[in-house]
């Protein structure tokens, strides 16, 4: 899904633009136009330089690239989820203020992923998506699908440049493939700046078309699982609207609000997902025993941002809240704080030392109105030809109730010229609400142990 | 557009309380040179004068002839030659001027787009000769179709002036030139290892290198708007000392640094009661609203001053709020 | 330096939003505070004054490449996506 081209442009992406009239590198005083002059007039009389650290803003040559470098890599605890990703990125700006971007990345997953199934007191097996095995999950563990193993390669394109005065206009174009889902898709957007570049106001439209094709083809929503499969491919698209209002508070002070609109339509469930169908005594799979999810074919989101920026006297502050919810019953907070924390002695001025940056990311988010972690057979689901089963269902725990939390730290090392150094370590914890009245065996057993996450990122760009 | 005729010869002559003072013209202005006089036999500090003298206002001549535009033979008439003889075609220029340029692009950025010195082609509607005649305003929109330093190609070293369009370095000018005599004459002074206190004034444009050798601060006068006499920012909520309290009123005592002025003393319109100053504002090709009748900025060197002062000008209401900012000392007269 | 008897600064936000609380709370709040913006118009700076804005620490997206990794990790484990900006493409995780 991809609103706005977010490469690294000179002047930032879309919805953060404001303050980017001038390039001037920093200073900690008032009296910024005059060390600025100083500079430049220092510079121009050849004298030693009074203002260290400040530079002349050259005027623009020809044309300037960006080149960013990174890998990602994500582990996940209890033998689930690895992943690593490489990621490179090259803009360039024709000196004009047109800049021009490609970013390539690839990704690739192994491990296992809870396919939905609850744990049992027993060994449970599964088919694999593919039809052509089995596997099998031991006692008293969440079942999850070991055949996880994928690469996906995307790749984004996009370009931005003024469109007259206090104006810019962006468009970006992307494709992303892996072996069971391909998507593509386009977006634009154009920002408008207000009083002296103080005030910013964005909107952008984004369009995406998935198609799912999943290993074995598309299950039957709400049937019996590893049954057969009713097509070999379904698909999606997905509509997003931007607005987002940009506004400069004070000479240290920047803060944004946006609401984003989402509508998706199409196929929206997990191929690979399946529910269990257990006793209401004894906890134990009974009946049909495992369904095949089903959610709705339309999904609208609404989401409301806020973040503010603070420039202390050397560091930076940076804190944003979202609100989400959308009609599948799910409402979300999210609260991001980052407090840049920089090393160098230069007494602020200009990014030209070497930082610490702290992280805390807190999540919290309602479970879907048709959330079950298991489908109680003779209640909502009775087995058999003549039964009946909700219309929508999904143990899926992305979907769940649950907190997340986030804790890490990233280290920046600039070694001059432009260049930048850059090491994120990172937790993730997610906390899965205990379902409530769970029978029988089912009570002893943890039914969503959390979900414990690793993140290393390393990077590295360079201007050239 | 003819090369000057030869300028009058430099003039040194000694001054009470051990001062030498030499004086010349060049860029339309008076220019004098304070030197101290050395503790040294008075034949050799009087030839060491001159020849100091004379650096100086071979200095302040040399970049009046580089970048006048009255003169054909200026390094600005050969840009807009260039210009006008291959349009499109970029010129070199040298250090020195793309250090000029970069400068005015920069104050064009952080005045946001009220100094432009592509805003001199303004000056063929605009006559400021204190009368009642304001120009045509379909004369005065023609020649700010001409106007805008975003549409000149300055991409260091090679400038591009579109048909139509011509530079000004006038602004930037007489300061640099102060500040450039004063390079000139520490290194000299450095070299003959003696460094000798000096002030150099170029038109009320003025830069010391420092106290006198007892510690005492140089005595300027400043030229005043008609009728006026200068008070530290009487806009200023807080009370303030004025310049020099013990000081004649006019004088001001620089004890290190610059000063320069910007100012509409004499060049105004005066219809129907409104005042319109001299000061253009490129973005419409009308004067300046609210601009004060003068500005003059303290700083440490003359180029800064003057470029703030300007700039403050050019702020109009927002002077004092701009000059205010710079935490610099600075005087506003409305 | 001249010793010229100094002008005091004076403090760099209007007399309207000097008071701490109305700028935390115009900060904080979202959407229909800002649009009513009409009652503290001298908000902002000059362009003189936006050299700390200017500086990459200071964008709201800092380093675009880490964005759009934890948003693709954040989309795969979580429900709740977008608000802001963020690039890359789609994918299968949902």
């Amino acid at each position: 899904m991809q609103l706005t081209p977010d490469l690294n442009a000179p002047t930032p992406a879309a919805f953060s633009t404001s303050a980017t009239s001038s390039s001037l590198p920093g200073s900690n005083g008032t009296g910024a136009l005059h060390l600025a002059l100083a500079a430049a007039v220092t510079g121009l009389l050849g004298g030693a330089a009074q203002a260290e650290g400040l530079k002349v803003p050259a005027a623009a040559p020809a044309a300037t690239w960006q080149a960013d470098a990174a890998v990602l890599l994500y582990r996940e605890g209890d033998g689930r989820v690895t992943a690593l990703e490489p990621v490179i990125s090259l803009r360039r700006n024709d000196g004009n203020d047109r800049t021009t971007g490609l970013r390539l990345t690839l990704d690739t997953l192994t491990g296992a992923s809870p396919n939905g199934a609850v744990a049992q007191p027993t060994a449970q097996t599964f088919t694999s998506p593919s039809g052509k095995g089995t596997y099998t999950t031991a006692a008293g563990r969440t079942p999850l699908n070991s055949e996880f193993r994928d690469t996906r390669i995307a790749l984004l394109a996009s370009h931005e440049r003024p469109l007259g005065t206090d104006q810019r206009g962006s468009f970006s174009a992307n494709v992303s493939a892996e072996h069971d889902f391909a998507s593509v898709g386009l977006s634009g957007s154009w920002t408008r700046d207000f009083d002296n570049k103080n005030r910013t106001l964005s909107l952008g439209l984004s369009t995406e078309f998935d198609r799912i094709n999943p290993e074995g083809g598309v299950p039957v929503e709400r049937g019996v699982a590893f049954a057969g499969t009713s097509k070999s491919s379904d698909s999606r698209y997905v509509v997003d609207l931007l607005a987002g209002f940009t506004q400069v508070m004070s000479r240290r002070w920047i803060t944004q609000v946006s609401y984003n609109l989402g509508r998706g339509s199409g196929y929206h469930s997990d191929p690979y997902k399946i529910l269990s169908v257990v006793d209401g005594s004894t906890g134990l799979v009974t009946g049909d025993r495992y369904v095949n999810e089903s959610r709705p074919r339309s999904r609208t989101r609404h989401s409301l941002n806020v973040q503010s920026k603070w420039h202390l006297t050397q560091d930076v502050v940076d804190l944003s809240y979202r609100y989400y919810r959308d009609d599948w019953g799910i409402s979300a907070h999210t609260l991001d704080g980052r407090y840049r924390w920089e090393l160098g002695s230069h007494g602020g001025s200009g990014d030209g030392g070497p930082y610490i940056e702290p992280h805390l990311r807190w999540y919290r988010q309602s479970a879907a109105d048709f959330y079950r972690t298991w489908l109680t057979e003779g209640g909502e689901y009775v087995s058999g030809a003549a039964g009946r089963s909700p219309a929508y269902a999904s143990a899926d725990t992305r979907l769940a109730a649950f907190t997340g939390q986030t804790l890490g730290v990233k280290l920046g090392l600039p070694t001059g010229q432009g260049r930048e150094w850059t090491l994120r370590v990172e937790t993730y914890r997610q906390k899965i609400d205990q379902p409530a009245n769970a029978p029988g065996a089912l009570r002893s057993l943890d039914l969503t142990p959390d979900l414990k996450a690793f993140t290393l990122m390393v990077g590295y760009s360079r201007p050239f | 557009m003819t090369a000057a005729a030869q300028p009058a010869a430099a003039l040194l002559q000694p001054l009470p309380g051990g001062l030498w003072r030499g004086s010349f013209e060049a860029m339309a202005s008076p220019c004098e040179l304070l030197m101290e006089r050395a503790g040294e036999p008075a034949d050799d500090d009087e030839g060491e004068a001159r020849r100091l003298l004379q650096i100086a206002c071979d200095e302040v001549r040399r970049i009046e002839r580089k970048y006048s535009r009255y003169r054909s033979d200026s390094e600005l008439a050969r840009w807009h030659r260039a210009a006008a003889g291959q349009p499109g075609q970029p010129v070199q220029v040298d250090e020195e001027s793309a250090g000029l340029l970069d400068l005015a692009a920069l104050c064009h950025q952080l005045s946001g787009g009220r100094f432009d010195i592509s805003s001199g082609v303004l000056r063929e509607v605009w006559r400021f000769d204190g009368s009642d005649r304001l120009p045509p305003p379909d004369a005065v929109a023609r020649a700010a179709e001409r106007v805008g330093w975003p549409r000149i190609g300055w991409q260091r070293p090679q400038l591009t002036i579109p048909p139509g369009m011509e530079l000004d370095l006038g602004g930037l000018g007489k300061e640099y030139a102060a500040d450039r005599v004063l390079t000139l004459l520490r290194a000299e002074g450095q070299r003959t290892g003696r460094d000798r206190p000096l002030l150099i004034n170029l038109g009320g444009d003025l830069v010391a290198s420092g106290p006198r050798s007892d510690g005492s601060p140089w005595y300027v006068g400043i030229e005043q708007p008609i009728g006026q006499t200068p008070q530290a920012d009487p806009g200023s909520t807080h009370p303030t000392q004025p310049a020099q309290p013990t000081a004649p009123a006019g004088l001001i005592a620089l004890k290190s640094g610059a000063l320069a002025t910007s100012g509409d003393a004499r060049r105004f319109l005066l219809r129907d009661g409104v005042r319109y100053s001299h000061l253009l504002d490129p973005r419409t090709g009308w004067p300046v609203q609210g601009a004060p009748r003068s500005v003059t900025v303290a700083a440490p060197t003359c180029t800064e001053a003057g470029l703030l002062s300007t700039l403050a000008m050019l702020q109009g209401e927002g002077a004092e709020a701009l000059l205010a900012a710079q935490g610099l000392p600075h005087w506003v007269l409305r | 330096m001249s010793t010229l008897a100094p002008t005091p600064m004076r403090p760099s936000l209007p007399v309207l939003c000097r008071s701490r609380r109305v700028r935390l709370g115009l900060g904080l709040m979202a959407l229909p505070a800002l649009l009513a913006l009409g009652g503290c118009g001298s908000l902002g700076v000059q362009p003189w004054e936006r050299d700390l804005l200017a500086k990459p620490s200071m964008q709201l997206t800092v380093s675009p490449l880490e964005a759009a990794a934890d948003d693709h990790t954040y989309f795969s484990k979580e429900a709740a996506t977008g608000g802001r900006s963020f690039g890359g493409g789609g994918c299968g995780c949902n």
